[in-house]
């Protein structure tokens, strides 16, 4: 299946704005992207931005051995957002040129527990996770609680003019994979 | 051979070529301005295209439609199928889909371009296709031409050329359309009316919608713009920037087509 995402340019510069501003103690801010989905055809899945929802400072946990750690009233506080607004949700955050837009261990690691649990408000909404870093992606949705990742395979920021991101491989997991294995 | 091809149009930037390959266009319309767009757009490179048009060729399309024939008419071509004639002159290998119907039939195909060219008649079909756009967020180009008589006075013949950019002003928010304008259209039963067509005019307005898509697309003016309203004055033959952008000034969202509003429409319990 084809994954497409969509954006506008005003709602992709608000996500990273945000994503940008330094936090006295994280390393790195991380958000989330609210999306609806729309029907194309069979094989393609288009998911489109609606709101953006930054994680307030006061929600970050000082942790320095990962890049940022979000406490559980930044968790609930997304989920009733996007069970209230039919949303699905897309954790979003960046990373810097050197390291490029593929995940890193800790973000398979944590994207393996956190996006299933997005599933728990119901809806059939799909979820998922993405790394910016400058031109470049990584995303991947779920669209069942126990059903493996799907890469999503282009990200449009729609304004005048269209612009891509272009997308970059990063090895996903099976859910099935009851070991935690180091990727 | 097609680096020969587009080699005049190399100032549209490296990536100009691939952006066309990859660009899907949408057309609804293909009378006397979706026909020029689309036969511009296959010069351009375009070579993926959703055509809707439910219409045949007639006689009295033959003062404007581009590539529609006398042998057409005695045929009963589908005006869709002319168009698709021209884009396979230039592009044996183009993927078009085909819809000889009104796009609301079938609208899940629209939702697949990166743009969208609204060449319709009427206030409520360029209402909802630009509805169907935000909610796809699809940039929608929209054009016509009228012509009012005034007698004694000349006829006076106006148009425009409107980019309705999701997250951007709406054709509401530029004063294009009105609830005025769309209930006078529903009181006539929907009815827009057989409005005076000529072939330069729509030439004018299709080409500059043309422009419009291919900057959208390729981002060669490096222009950044949130909407674009050109007005056309057919009797000086001038196109210009429409004096009601001076009012979106201090517009800052579209209360139209609120950011949330998008995808599949949902019902919601109450």
């Amino acid at each position: 299946m084809l994954i497409q995402l969509k954006i506008t340019r005003a709602l992709h510069d608000t996500l990273i704005h945000d994503l940008e501003r330094p936090h006295s103690f994280a390393y790195e801010r991380v958000g989330f992207l609210l999306i609806k989905k729309g029907t194309m055809d069979a094989d393609t899945l288009l998911l489109l931005g609606g709101e953006y929802l930054a994680v307030k400072d006061e929600n970050y946990i000082d942790d320095p051995d990962v890049g940022a750690k979000i406490n559980s009233a930044a968790i609930r506080s997304v989920m009733e957002r996007a069970m209230a607004g039919g949303y699905g949700i897309i954790h979003v955050h960046l990373h810097d040129k050197l390291i490029g837009s593929a995940f890193s261990k800790t973000d398979r690691h944590e994207f393996k527990k956190l996006v299933p649990s997005f599933h728990n408000i119901g809806g059939g909404a799909v979820h998922g996770a993405a790394v910016f870093s400058r031109n470049r992606f990584t995303a991947f949705v779920q669209l069942r609680k126990d059903a493996d990742p799907i890469e999503v395979s282009r990200v449009s920021v729609v304004g005048y003019p269209i612009s891509e991101y272009v997308p970059e491989r990063s090895r996903l997991w099976k859910m099935k994979d009851t070991a935690d294995k180091v990727f | 051979m097609e680096n020969e091809r587009y080699s005049r149009q190399s100032f549209l930037g490296p990536k100009a070529e691939s952006n066309f390959l990859g660009a899907r266009a949408g057309l609804v319309g293909l009378g006397g301005g979706g026909s020029h767009i689309v036969q511009q757009l296959a010069y351009a490179g375009f070579k993926e295209f959703v055509l809707y048009d439910g219409d045949v060729g007639k006689s009295g399309n033959l003062n404007r439609t581009i590539g529609l024939t006398q042998n057409d008419i005695s045929e009963a071509r589908a005006k869709v199928d002319v168009a698709i004639r021209v884009i396979r002159c230039l592009h044996p290998d183009a993927r078009i889909e085909r819809y000889q119907k009104r796009w609301q039939e079938c609208p899940e195909p629209l939702r697949s371009c990166d743009l969208v060219f609204g060449c319709v008649d009427g206030y409520s079909e360029r209402r909802e296709l630009e509805a169907c756009c935000r909610r796809y967020l699809i940039p929608y180009i929209d054009i016509g031409i009228d012509v009012h008589e005034v007698k004694p006075q000349p006829p006076v013949m106006s148009g425009q050329v409107i980019a309705s950019i999701p997250g951007g002003p709406c054709m509401f928010c530029l004063g294009f359309l009105t609830e005025e304008k769309l209930a006078r259209e529903a009181a006539k039963y929907g009815a827009a009316g057989i409005n005076p067509q000529v072939v330069w005019a729509n030439g004018v307005v299709a080409s500059t919608a043309v422009g419009l898509g291919i900057d959208i697309v390729t981002g060669w003016t490096a222009a950044k713009k949130n909407s674009v309203y050109l007005m056309y004055e057919g009797n000086k033959g001038e196109m210009r920037p429409h004096p009601r952008l001076r009012q979106l000034e201090s517009w800052t969202e579209c209360s139209h087509f609120p950011d949330h509003l998008v995808g599949d429409p949902q019902f919601k319990k109450l």
